[in-house]
């Protein structure tokens, strides 16, 4: 084991180091992969739904929650930041309504926002939809939505999920194998506010769908925010329009999501105003209407750029159930 | 630039073979080694290159300068300028601000006004490693220990060399920059060292210390009311300061031995240790032996009788707490392990002779750990109130049952590794396990790295320091 492929006097050549790692490490380099390919083999048409991340979890539980059924007047869709930024059980006190919030992430597009929403309806079809979005949620490219096929499997009504070949080896293993075993709490301030994915999970159904971000958005100067809608995002707020139909939705109020007063402008506010109208344009006249809020809040709401943070979520959606006013009654 | 990304896989893929292709120039190779350190370091922020050549520039002209001096005199001056330098930039970037602060607060409970600005500099990555590393150059020259080096290549190469430049191991000249002026030899036992260093390291980082960081960060948190989470969070930290530490130290060694380079090893399996005396043996040596050579033995040591011995031990470990960092925990964490050590030499000269059974120096010296990684990861004073008051809270949930699953989960190969090493004798003995056996338990680890690689991503926690 000790032969020396060096001697002590002379430096050792480039051939000779490369071929003893060759040596050294060809026999567990090929088993690795072995194991890396076995598993990527046992677990690329396994269709279980992911729970890797916390974009996940978020989706797993909003979509456990659409399954329960619950009845409701009033239905708050879109995207994160509608998620966080509306509080469904304050705005039904507000509002004397049964108010679920089935409100997904940005990239999971319209077409899967709608989607839950339909499947959620099955049993109380609500009578007015409320759609919040951000400015950067309507921005998003086709690619951005096939990223990872969940637009296209809630889409579809399956359970089933896409496993992309080079990763459903080292995902499954570690969502089968290790995540069992550590059994580990989310990630970052989200672990330390909810603790376990089980728990975000109990929060979501007991808050109707309602979630709080915990972060505090970092103090600082920052580019104004800029909203222009993508091709994508209209083209999917269709197949949005028709679950809602489908359900009998009567109304469908379009609210933007608030923006941090150091990134928010007269432009951003005009901007948004567009954005607002071009979602309501894409609707048959009369039934979808632009909720003009003040869309610049004090970065202090804020827990993120487009989430707004437990007291600002209150604020909003006291501001949002004033806007809504006797609607749904 | 960290060890566990796909900047360094990418980076040392490229390094390794230029570096061996210029075997046959050493200045040329040490160069390189150099210039490849230099994009190493300045991944992160190139302009702290300038402040870290400006100190080891010092140094070097200072150590020619003593070497030519002729009076004793003039050899002190110089050596005051090297550690002035030294001292006076990790001053400036790590403890101006924590001092300041400190006399503010202080002078605000006595109602003392005091207008001194603080400076919020950004800590430059491996500040504490690389100054003392050119401290300890300077001593050595100063005390003839070891001679100037000439060659300006060899000696910034030494202060700068990549593996070890960011998180230790803290070299020695005599050990280090006399290999630098040695051409590389490298032996198929080197190389299956490095394998097995490599892939153990990168295990121990990935799926042990980043596993159990997430635990540990919900343990460790204003607000936090639970008991047993204070309890089992730093049972958490305790393992996940040894793997992450521990990991960087040995990938650092593994990588070195590619390059022909040995580094010394960091840990010698510290959680066996006996006695506190002997943990500091086993626990990131490089510091621990740097602490010794040079300041307890500097002040004093045990040469001027037992009272000055544990005054000299308590100094020694403060100022190894705050060369962690510049904060009050770290220096709790100092008195804390400088009074045991000192005890416990009391102790052990009290009862001289009379042998203590193995399983209690164990488990005091281990008790003694534990409660001093609790106060080194109390990272505000509203931390360490709320978890320590939360031991009057000690109700048992499925959470602790499902934390403490995680920990033995997570602990259970490192604990099966380093009992197989302690039985063998050797940090080394899994080299010596039967060929296939070998290859699959490194392409066990080597799946789990995979699995698990930037899973969580959690930064090396001593780059902090």
């Amino acid at each position: 084991m000790d032969s020396s492929i060096s001697s002590s006097s002379e430096p050792i050549r480039l051939r000779v180091l490369a071929r003893e790692l060759v040596r050294e490490a060809w026999a567990p380099v090929a088993v690795a992969a072995l194991l890396v390919a076995a598993s990527t083999a046992l677990f690329v048409h396994d269709r279980g739904e992911p729970a890797v991340t916390l974009d996940d979890h978020i989706v797993a539980a909003q979509r456990a929650h659409a399954r329960e059924h619950r009845p409701a007047d009033l239905v708050v869709v879109g995207d994160s930041s509608a998620l966080m930024g509306v509080d469904p059980v304050l705005l039904g006190q507000r509002l004397n309504l049964r108010v679920e919030s089935y409100a997904l992430l940005a990239w999971a597009g319209p077409a899967a926002w709608g989607a839950v929403a339909a499947e959620a309806g099955a049993a109380g079809p609500p009578k007015v939809a409320v759609l919040g979005v951000n400015a950067a949620a309507v921005g998003l490219s086709d690619g951005r939505y096939h990223e990872k096929g969940t637009e296209h499997l809630i889409v579809e009504g399956t359970r089933d999920w896409p496993r992309f070949p080079w990763t459903a080896g080292r995902d499954r293993t570690y969502e089968l194998v290790v995540d069992p075993l550590m059994r580990f709490p989310l990630p970052g301030s989200y672990g330390v506010a909810y603790g376990y994915p089980d728990v975000l999970r109990a929060r979501l159904m007991e808050n109707h769908g309602g979630l709080i971000d915990p972060n505090r958005l970092a103090a600082g100067p920052a580019a104004p925010v800029r909203a222009q809608p993508s091709p994508a995002f209209l083209g999917r707020l269709p197949r949005l329009w028709s679950r809602l139909e489908g359900l009998g939705v009567e109304r469908v109020m379009v609210v933007s999501t608030p923006v941090p007063a150091a990134r928010c402008d007269a432009q951003t506010e005009h901007e948004l105003a567009g954005v607002r109208a071009a979602i309501a344009a894409t609707a048959r006249p009369g039934w979808v209407t632009a909720l003009d809020l003040p869309v610049c809040r004090p970065d202090a709401d804020f827990a993120t750029a487009t989430h707004l943070a437990a007291p600002g979520r209150a604020a909003f959606t006291v501001a949002l159930a004033e806007a809504l006013g006797g609607v749904g009654r | 630039m960290v060890f566990d990304s796909y900047a360094f896989l990418a980076f040392f893929a490229l390094v390794l073979p230029v570096f061996h292709l210029l075997r046959r120039w050493l200045r040329l190779q040490n160069a390189f080694l150099l210039a490849a350190s230099c994009v190493f370091y300045g991944w992160w922020d190139w302009r702290f290159l300038f402040l870290m050549f400006g100190t080891a520039a010092v140094d070097y002209f200072a150590a020619l300068g003593m070497e030519r001096a002729s009076t004793p005199a003039r050899r002190k001056h110089l050596l005051l300028l090297s550690l002035a330098s030294n001292l006076t930039v990790l001053f400036v970037f790590k403890y101006f601000d924590f001092f300041v602060a400190s006399a503010l607060a202080a002078g605000d409970r006595l109602g003392v006004t005091l207008n001194v600005p603080l400076l919020h500099v950004v800590l430059p990555v491996g500040i504490s490693f690389y100054t003392f590393q050119s401290i300890s150059y300077a001593v050595d020259v100063y005390r003839r220990e070891f001679r100037a080096e000439r060659d300006p290549i060899a000696y910034f190469t030494f202060v700068c060399c990549f593996p070890h430049l960011v998180a230790g191991p803290i070299q020695r000249p005599s050990h280090l920059l006399t290999q630098l002026k040695h051409s590389r030899v490298v032996t198929r036992a080197h190389v299956r060292e490095a394998v097995w260093l490599l892939a153990w390291g990168f295990f121990l980082k990935e799926c042990v210390a980043d596993a159990l960081a997430p635990f540990v960060a919900l343990a460790f948190r204003e607000g936090q009311t639970s008991g047993w989470w204070t309890i089992l969070g730093t049972l958490a930290f305790t393992v996940q300061i040894y793997c992450d530490f521990n990991a960087y130290s040995i990938i650092a060694r593994g990588a070195g031995r590619l390059l022909g380079l040995e580094f010394i090893w960091n840990f010698k399996q510290p959680y066996f240790s006996l006695s506190l005396q002997d943990f500091w043996r086993r626990w990131h040596i490089s510091l621990s032996t740097w602490l010794r050579d040079y300041l307890y033995i500097a002040l004093g040591g045990n040469r001027l009788g037992p009272k000055r011995t544990y005054v000299n031990l308590l100094m020694t470990m403060v100022l190894g707490g705050l060369w962690h960092g510049a904060a009050w925990n770290f220096v709790a964490w100092g008195v804390l392990h400088g009074g045991a050590l000192a005890i416990e030499r009391f102790a052990g000269e009290r009862f001289r002779g009379r042998s203590r059974p193995a399983l209690v120096g164990w488990a005091t010296t281990m008790a003694i750990v534990f409660v001093s990684w609790w106060l080194f990861r109390c990272q505000s004073w509203a931390m360490m109130v709320d978890t320590f008051t939360s031991l009057r809270h000690l109700e048992w949930t499925t959470d602790h049952t499902r934390l403490l699953g995680a920990i033995v989960s997570a602990s259970a190969p490192v604990v099966g590794v380093e009992v197989f090493q302690w039985r063998r004798g050797d940090l080394l003995a899994p080299l010596t396990l039967a060929r296939p056996v070998y290859s699959g338990l490194v392409a066990v680890l080597l799946f789990g790295v995979y699995v698990m690689f930037k899973r969580f991503d959690y930064g090396f926690i001593y780059f902090q320091f």
